[in-house]
């Protein structure tokens, strides 16, 4: 069960300095607390339920293994974020790099594979949806996933991306209009 | 809610955005029970040795790890390399150096022999000075000593007395091959 509260922070934190098998406690309730939310950050970044699961399992395993290096500077959140997409950015940029040119020219790769993809159940258009967003840069991406899926709004986000307000809108704004323009050429 | 507000005034000229924030899902599942699983399998993983978590180590195990990676062979090498560059430039310089301030060096420990040690020098070892060197060390103020060059004398040939045979042999066939006019002209 997921609790809303920075209290949840203060003690999940506090159990991880305990140690020994506090730390293991703690480090379960941060899972518990944060795996959705993380997962679907993920999720829309590799768009596919396996990549998401071992971006994810990876990206835990990082914050078990660094725990330490928290300082509580930020939110136990943004944090948590920052490794997430980390992982997930470097999980793409291997991928890019091991995808040879693909085999059918006439369709996004994307929307192939999630007609194959046992964990989308979506239809055309929102195939067409998600091969638009794999063209935004990442960190363009990540700015629309979080106003246009989570409705973040641009104070959270700038304090999450380390950006100012006016660039997150601006870059959401450039982005709604390159998603048009993709499905618009789709047509 | 507000943001909900602002986000469909963000995208009021986006249609197919508009359209597709209006879906309950955009498509994406999660297998059943996936993030009742997810906590132990990454506990499993994080227990396994090399997810262990890391310390921070102490100042004697930062000294000792920088020590060990001077002997990793690439390190190693490098470090090698830099000594042998050292040395060699400390060889040449030092060369160069030695070259340069011999005759300075050598003329303030001449300053400092008496004549008679002078003397005495010379005198033992005569036979290493050549004749232009002791020109040259006796100064302008000695009197120009002429030295007779002696005329080369050819070694002497003891000629052999010929026997007469011989004689009558080679003016036979001599005096074929002289002139009338020579004759005369020798008498």
């Amino acid at each position: 069960m997921v609790q809303n509260s920075e209290n949840v922070d203060d003690r999940i934190m506090s159990l991880l300095r305990e140690g020994g098998s506090h730390a293991e406690s703690g480090f379960r309730l941060l899972m518990e607390q944060y795996q959705e939310r993380l997962y679907w950050q993920i999720r829309r970044m590799v768009f596919e339920h396996e990549d998401a699961n071992d971006v994810l399992q990876n990206c835990f395993i990082k914050v078990y293994r660094s725990s330490h290096t928290f300082e509580g500077k930020s939110k136990l959140y943004t944090w948590l974020y920052r490794i997430a997409t980390n992982e997930a950015i470097t999980f793409l940029n291997k991928k890019k790099q091991r995808m040879a040119t693909p085999l059918d020219a006439g369709e996004s790769p994307l929307a192939n594979r999630l007609r194959a993809d046992d964990h989308f159940d979506g239809d055309e258009a929102q195939r067409k949806l998600m091969a638009a967003i794999e063209t935004l840069p990442d960190k363009q991406r990540q700015v629309f996933n979080l106003r246009y899926f989570d409705e973040m709004n641009y104070a959270d986000m700038s304090e999450l991306l380390g950006t100012s307000e006016g660039a997150l809108k601006a870059s959401f704004h450039h982005a709604v209009k390159k998603i048009e323009g993709f499905v618009r050429s789709c047509d | 809610m507000k943001n909900n507000e602002d986000l469909r005034d963000e995208l009021k000229n986006s249609p197919f955005l508009k359209e597709m924030k209006e879906r309950p899902s955009d498509g994406f599942q999660v297998p059943k029970n996936y993030f009742q699983h997810l906590p132990n399998e990454v506990m499993q993983k994080v227990k396994e040795p090399t997810f262990a978590p890391v310390q921070q180590p102490s100042w004697l195990e930062r000294i000792e790890q920088f020590m060990q990676s001077l002997i990793q062979p690439r390190y190693a090498l490098a470090l090698a390399s830099v000594v042998v560059l050292v040395v060699a430039g400390v060889v040449f310089l030092k060369d160069k150096n030695a070259t340069t301030t011999l005759p300075a060096m050598a003329e303030v420990q001449l300053a400092d022999i008496s004549d008679e040690e002078l003397f005495a020098y010379v005198s033992d070892n005569i036979s290493d000075f050549n004749r232009q060197q002791m020109l040259e060390a006796s100064g302008p103020e000695l009197p120009e000593v002429k030295v007779q060059q002696k005329t080369p004398t050819l070694p002497k040939i003891k000629a052999q007395k010929p026997e007469m045979k011989e004689i009558e042999a080679y003016l036979n066939d001599a005096i074929d091959d002289i002139d009338l006019e020579d004759l005369e002209a020798m008498f």
